[in-house]
């Protein structure tokens, strides 16, 4: 636990003194800022505003941003050699792994909380569905994590940053929109499957409407867990390959 | 001299590359296998994928058994294998959880509304169902294209079958894969109607099906579509057949079958009557009926008739009558008529021979009358004329003006009116031969004038709804503005009390409010928003960035 916080500072520390995490930031901010204002001035006197409209752009964003964030986690201290380092100290490939996607985690859940300054000015001016919001925002932050989780994988996998990007982009997308492949198919069952395999499928029909489900939770929490598992295998691999 | 022969080069194939190529084939088959078992189960593709994995595998084995028997015994094997196997027990882990948490169907509704609960009125609704001693079938049409759309809808399908104790179930139907079952709702499909229910039958089939218009609002559509299921069959509607009336079988123009059918889309029971029948054989209008129609008739009622009719009102019956008229000796309701006095006497309603003619609110000639006033605090109007809904309004074509008593034996009073331009045109010969009419302020009535008009007697219950034209309820007119239909359904509604029956009021949202925001705001905010944020990210990157550099 304690080498898991150590590793989680640092990554942490790296991303607070890093430019081109705020250069992230300011991007992320920008264009959720330039979608809020937009939706604003349509609403006005015309229709409610939409509660989980920051939410659903996150959520056709992270298929680009999470790569973006988790391509250098452990390509990079592949590349630079740093790896074997941290694998000959007494820090576990658990606790390496853990530590690296909590710092991404936090920085992204940091991010999040940022656009709840929308949230804020929505109060002042309008009477918004808070709760509505809420579950958008948890099923986002879920996502999000659960988006991490596939561009740390990704990250373990190679020690190039681009193709470690890239692979955790494919990934993703086919993971977002891959209910496009069941709109094709000649079955509305297997459609159904391949929804529900779907990063959309867990978030669009619940979170994005208000909607709070367990199965969403564990679909999430499955896939960070079983991402994470796997990147720790990855890494361990380096010890008897 | 020989000419030098050409250099003779071999192809060589090694063990070792047959055992690769074994491999890889072996390998992209297996995973061709797991797919292929995925999407169809057992068939010839499977089978033939499975003999090519072996073969593929076994070739490899063969070709290189060092490198087969290290995958089974050496160092890097058994690790690899542990990790692939300990990554497996972890995905059946997390697939487990999954299926139980997926059937626990543990739902938080977060919405401020509760948008995503049932309300205290579809429960009820729902308690009525599960006393009921049949099943209810939700059977919603959805392909491979809209399976989101059927994600967000099952939302609300699952709650009604958790609140009805299993009564109400849910079958999901792909009208592409099952034909045969979606071919009775076709019509129904291509208006964009996909969710239907009604009753089972020991075969299957569903009885009373009603077509489920999802609008948006789930709970308000489905637990209204419900309440009239529930109450599908109660009540019976009959329809006069003997006064040479519109004929609700008919499916012409000048037909009233568009009316029938929206009568048995809301679960009510149509059937004809013959009022010079009951006459001739002494009967009187049965029990269970809970109006009789009479639409457009070309005679007077005989005095047998007229008993037949009062026996049934003093029976707290409820009568529609659409007058209309003709030139004819023998005009239904003419001004010294039987029916017309008995009406007047104990209802203090009766219809005039004045056609009313409005030059301020007319549709394609000064006879097709709209609807200028509706009086909405009313069962009966309180649909018609919505703002912003032209087509909530009502047309009548050559209507009689009503004449109401404003000192009622019982309670009366008036629906819709023309306009205080309007007036009751009696030359009906001039108007009907040539086709022309003007006010004459000796002899026509001045507006305005009621077209259609209530009475209700509290002691006997007996209901009347006069309506001075009978065409509207015509095939070629009921639909054409909607006002018409509305305003015929909505006074059944109100005279069998299906109305109260089935009434379902929607839910008022708390978190619909539009926005106050003026200009200056806008600005404050897009600075904010799109200046202030960004920038103070931008700035301290560009600091970090200088600071390094720097250094």
């Amino acid at each position: 636990m304690r080498a898991t916080w150590l590793v989680f500072r640092r990554e942490l520390g790296q991303y607070f003194t890093s430019p081109l995490a705020y250069l992230i930031a300011a991007g992320f901010l920008l264009l959720t800022g330039v979608t809020f204002n937009n939706d604003l001035a349509f609403s006005i006197g015309y229709r409610p505003v939409e509660p989980a409209l920051i939410p659903n752009q996150l959520a056709t964003v992270m298929i680009l941003f999470a790569p973006l964030l988790t391509m250098r986690l452990l390509a990079e201290e592949q590349r630079e050699g740093t790896l074997e380092l941290l694998l000959t100290s007494p820090i576990t490939d658990t606790a390496i792994v853990l530590g690296k996607f909590l710092s991404a985690w936090t920085y992204y859940s940091i991010l999040l909380a940022l656009t709840l300054i929308y949230q804020i000015i929505l109060v002042q001016i309008a009477f918004p569905d808070l709760g509505h919001t809420a579950g958008a925002y948890i099923g986002i932050w879920l996502y999000g994590g659960a988006a991490l989780a596939v561009g740390i994988l990704f990250s373990a996998l190679t020690e190039n940053q681009i193709l470690s990007a890239f692979l955790a982009t494919t990934t993703l997308l086919l993971l977002y929109f891959g209910d496009g492949l069941g709109q094709i198919v000649a079955s509305a069952e297997l459609a159904q499957i391949i929804f529900n395999l779907t990063l959309r499928g867990h978030f669009i029909p619940s979170f994005a409407i208000g909607l709070v489900r367990g199965e969403d939770i564990v679909y999430f929490a499955g896939i960070i867990t079983l991402c994470l598992f796997i990147a720790i295998q990855i890494v361990n691999s380096r010890r008897w390959r | 001299m020989n000419a030098p022969q050409p250099e003779q080069r071999s192809i060589r194939i090694t063990r070792g590359q047959i055992g690769q190529t074994g491999l890889l084939i072996g390998g992209t088959s297996m995973i061709g296998l797991v797919l292929a078992l995925l999407w169809q189960g057992v068939s010839t593709l499977t089978i033939t994928l499975l003999a090519t994995t072996i073969t593929g595998l076994a070739t490899w084995a063969l070709a290189l058994p060092r490198e087969f028997r290290s995958l089974l015994t050496g160092r890097q094997a058994r690790q690899s294998t542990l990790a692939i196997l300990s990554t497996l027990i972890l995905l059946a882990i997390v697939v487990a959880t999954y299926v139980i948490v997926l059937r626990a169907n543990i739902i938080a509704d977060m919405t401020v509304d509760e948008r995503f609960t049932l309300s205290e009125q579809s429960q009820s609704i729902l308690r009525a169902a599960a006393l009921s001693n049949r099943e209810i079938e939700i059977r919603a049409f959805y392909t491979p294209q809209n399976i989101d759309q059927r994600e967000i809808d099952d939302q609300y399908f699952q709650l009604y079958e958790a609140g009805s104790d299993g009564r109400v179930r849910i079958r999901y139907v792909d009208p592409q894969a099952e034909p045969g079952l979606a071919a009775p709702y076709t019509d129904a499909l291509a208006q964009g109607i996909y969710v239907f229910m009604g009753y089972v039958n020991d075969d299957g089939n569903l009885t009373s099906v009603l077509p489920v218009a999802m609008s948006g609002r789930q709970e308000e559509d489905i637990s209204q579509a419900l309440a009239i299921l529930l109450a599908s069959g109660q009540f019976t509607v009959y329809f006069e057949r003997s006064l040479e009336t519109l004929d609700p079988l008919n499916t012409q123009q000048q037909g009233m079958s568009t009316i029938r059918r929206l009568m048995e889309q809301n679960g009510i029971i149509v059937q004809p009557l013959e009022l010079a029948v009951l006459a001739t054989s002494n009967e009187q209008i049965p029990r269970n009926a809970a109006a009789l129609v009479i639409a457009r008739p070309r005679r007077q009622l005989e005095t047998a008739e007229i008993a037949i009719l009062a026996n049934y009102l003093q029976r707290g019956g409820a009568l529609f009558i659409a007058g209309d008229a003709f030139l004819s000796d023998d005009l239904f309701m003419g001004n010294d008529s039987a029916f017309n006095e008995f009406m007047w006497e104990n209802y203090g309603l009766r219809l005039t021979e004045a056609i009313i003619v409005d030059p301020a609110s007319s549709g394609e000639t000064q006879l097709d009358i709209l609807s200028a006033q509706v009086f909405t605090n009313n069962a009966i109007g309180a649909n018609l004329n919505l703002p912003e809904q032209p087509d909530t309004g009502v047309v009548f074509h050559i209507a009689r003006a009503i004449e109401v008593d404003d000192t009622p034996p019982v309670q009366n009073g008036r629906v819709i009116m023309s306009s205080p331009s309007a007036w009751g045109e009696r030359n009906w010969t001039r108007l009907f031969q040539q086709n022309d009419y003007s006010f004459e302020e000796d002899i026509d009535v001045a507006g305005p004038l009621t077209s259609l008009a209530w009475a209700f007697d509290e002691d006997t219950g007996a209901k009347i709804v006069l309506v001075g034209d009978g065409e509207f309820l015509t095939n070629g007119r009921v639909q054409s503005p909607q006002g018409n239909s509305i305003v015929f359904m909505d006074s059944i509604g109100w005279m069998t009390g299906f109305t109260e029956e089935v009434r379902f009021e929607p839910r008022g949202f708390t978190t619909t409010p539009l926005l106050f925001v003026g200009g200056q705001q806008l600005d404050v905010i897009a600075f904010i928003t799109l200046i202030l944020m960004p920038g103070t990210m931008l700035v301290i990157s560009t600091g970090i960035w200088l600071r390094r550099m720097r250094t």
